[in-house]
């Protein structure tokens, strides 16, 4: 017999851990029928596993700590985020003329030369419009529109624009412009007189230019004025105009004399929001940490897994570019168990949930457009006010004690399980924001694709990782792990049609 | 390793060799020096301690300084007396920690070692055998007595209450 009672000492622990090889395991329960009293001994010893006292710490960490030799990179997730939204935004005017005088301007000024001119006859409305091309038909953009509107009552507003300016191409530009005379001879001949004058001349140049500028080159009115083309139109009403703004409710006075950008409130549903975090094979630290992979047992690690989320979002455009706003957004996680050598993940069934309230303030800036749809650089920071859970879709035993933190439940070692719990508390937690955001006009309302970088500013989440006896529901705290979460992140955004203007001329 | 990866092996490993440590030596300053030391070895040694492999390193380095200290100095109180030490408080989780404290007390340095060392840190048995220069064998035999060991004192812990 290999067991005896100077060896058995040997094979005790690994048959208490049921590590033991089979012939082996067999010879230690022979040996053990022969000996009751070790028997004993060992039945007693399974269920004995020590706890760290985690109360007790080392105190004097910061003496053992080394300076870090070049402190600015301790400054670095600030740094970075920050410097590059201020060099865009100092270098953002030159960008916008770079796009403007290669892509816009240029092209459609010269598509138009050799036009006749034919004073306009109708109201907005149905000014007939063709597109652009060499034939006799008439073209307009919005602001040429407004500009005849407008030249029937012209303003000291617009005269004292006339004496600034002294551009003496303006033929050129002017003849373009087809007016079609039917309906209402006497507006027609007061605007006819109006045009030919040089001022108005210069005046509607100016608008022409600015008009295809702000509104891209393809932004031409087709027989009515769509609705969305009005929506588009209030939005961004210095577009048009500076002192004019349209009204949306009454399609036959459009022009509607305003000063300044009129704050709204729009709504945005965001269906789908999925992410890839981050910076996933960095080691973590408990204090700190971008990354969702924590050690436990065994050099085995848990991973929080890759976002997706869903919500609401309600935003108040404070002026053309900046805008604040607020929502709710329901993300989740999924929490996987990965063995040492890194290739298995197993999904642990838990589905991570984040519930947060965001506060955001940000930038938007067109980089460019096509028609009503254009293409925002954006930034912001946004303030979450964060709350979490967990809970599990298959566990081992009854958890009926976790009331206050659902919880999940796996299996590490054969010696005991372990436990993972989340901070259901709120916590406030600051984040840098920034992507690309295009926008297309429909029908009725707008859709967005987004693409952002999402960075958290502080920790959020506090990850518990308890050894935890099934039997008994006795619980000892063996981890916590704060988290921040960095990721980008793809979204589909519907904004609804409606607008709540804050306050109305 | 880093500079950076050094602070973080402090943040994330000195509190678990210091426990480690304190419940074998009692003595809060020797404790706290042995910590150092190991910390400083690390440093040292940072260009050739992987951060993946500091860990282990902090706890061999540790392990063999405390044994050295205790057997120099040879200033440990290894026996408390069971039956006074023991009070009676609120909580079962708080009287079974204060006995398996008492138990630990009256263990063999060694046989402490090797039980903290499976049981706080999760260590391997032949990882405990890297750590502390022992056989794997010698490893599962001392580990074995030891909870054997832990085992009676809980018994007669029991009783007494």
């Amino acid at each position: 017999m290999k067991i005896n009672k100077l060896n058995y000492e040997v094979y005790a622990i690994d048959y208490i851990d049921g590590t033991l090889p089979q012939d082996l395991e067999a010879e230690m329960e022979t040996f053990l029928n022969m000996h009751p009293n070790i028997a004993k001994d060992i039945a007693m010893m399974g269920e004995m596993q020590l706890v760290p006292d985690t109360s007790i710490k080392f105190t004097a960490k910061n003496d053992l700590k080394k300076p870090m030799s070049f402190s600015i990179l301790n400054y670095m997730n600030w740094i970075v985020p920050v410097s590059l939204s201020l060099a865009f935004m100092a270098a953002y005017p030159s960008i916008r003329t770079l796009w403007h005088n290669d892509k816009a301007a240029s092209t459609v000024i010269e598509n138009q030369k050799n036009r006749q001119i034919k004073p306009v006859s109708r109201p907005i409305s149905s000014v007939d419009i063709s597109e652009q091309s060499n034939e006799t038909n008439a073209e307009l953009t919005v602001n040429e529109v407004i500009q005849y509107n407008k030249t029937n009552k012209l303003s000291s507003n617009t005269k004292k624009v006339v004496s600034n300016n002294s551009n003496n191409s303006i033929d050129e530009t002017f003849n373009t412009i087809i007016l079609e005379t039917e309906k209402k001879p006497a507006i027609s001949k007061a605007m006819n007189s109006s045009l030919l004058a040089d001022n108005e001349r210069i005046i509607a140049k100016n608008d022409i230019e600015k008009s295809i500028i702000d509104f891209g080159n393809r932004a031409i009115l087709k027989e009515e004025v769509k609705s969305e083309q009005l929506d588009f139109l209030s939005a961004y009403p210095n577009s048009l105009n500076a002192d004019y703004t349209l009204d949306t409710k009454k399609i036959d006075k459009l022009l509607t004399r305003k000063k300044g950008f009129l704050p709204y409130m729009a709504f945005t549903i965001v269906p789908l929001n999925i992410g890839n975090d981050l910076a996933k094979t960095t080691t973590i630290t408990p204090e700190n940490q971008l990354v969702r992979n924590i050690p436990v047992a065994n050099d085995n690690e848990i991973i929080i897994s890759n976002p997706k989320s869903f919500g609401v979002e309600m935003d108040i455009h404070l002026s053309e570019l900046f805008k604040v706003g607020t929502g709710f957004m329901v993300t989740n996680r999924n929490i996987l168990y990965s063995t040492s050598n890194g290739n298995t993940n197993t999904d642990l069934g838990i589905q991570y949930r984040t519930y947060s309230v965001p506060f955001m303030g940000a930038l938007k800036m067109p980089l460019g457009s096509s028609g009503l749809n254009t293409l925002n650089i954006k930034g912001g920071a946004v303030v979450n006010w964060m709350g979490e859970m967990n809970y599990q879709a298959n566990h081992t035993g009854s958890l009926d004690l976790e009331k206050n933190n659902t919880a999940s439940l796996f299996n590490t070692t054969d010696l005991t399980s372990q436990l993972i719990t989340t901070n259901d508390e709120l916590t406030f937690v600051p984040s840098l924001q920034f992507g690309l955001e295009y926008t297309r006009q429909l029908g009725i309302g707008q859709v967005s694709f987004a693409l952002d970088y999402n960075r958290q500013m502080s920790n959020i989440s506090t990850i518990n990782v308890w050894d935890y006896d099934i039997d008994t529901q006795f619980r000892t705290n063996q981890a916590l792990y704060n988290m921040r979460y960095e990721s980008v992140t793809a979204s589909v955004k519907y904004t609804l049609p409606y607008r709540w203007y804050l306050k109305r001329k | 390793m880093t500079r950076k990866e050094y602070n973080k092996c402090v943040d994330l490993y000195s509190d678990r060799v210091y426990r480690f440590i304190i419940k074998n030596m009692k003595h809060h300053e020797d404790a706290q020096d042995v910590v150092q030391n190991a910390f400083e070895k690390l440093w040292l040694n940072r260009e050739k301690v992987f951060f993946e492999k500091a860990r282990s390193y902090l706890f061999t380095v540790a392990y063999r300084n405390m044994i050295d200290i205790i057997r120099k100095v040879k200033r440990i109180d290894w026996v408390e007396s069971v039956p006074e030490q023991i009070q009676k408080s609120k909580s079962k989780t708080f009287e079974l920690r204060d006995s398996i404290n008492l138990g630990l007390s009256q263990l063999t340095d060694t046989q402490k070692s090797v039980i903290l060392l499976r049981d706080y840190e999760g260590y391997s048995y032949k990882e405990i055998a890297k750590i502390t220069g022992l056989t794997e064998a010698q490893v599962k035999v001392y580990i074995y007595r030891a909870r054997k060991k832990l085992q009676q004192i809980l018994v007669s812990v029991e009783k007494a209450i």
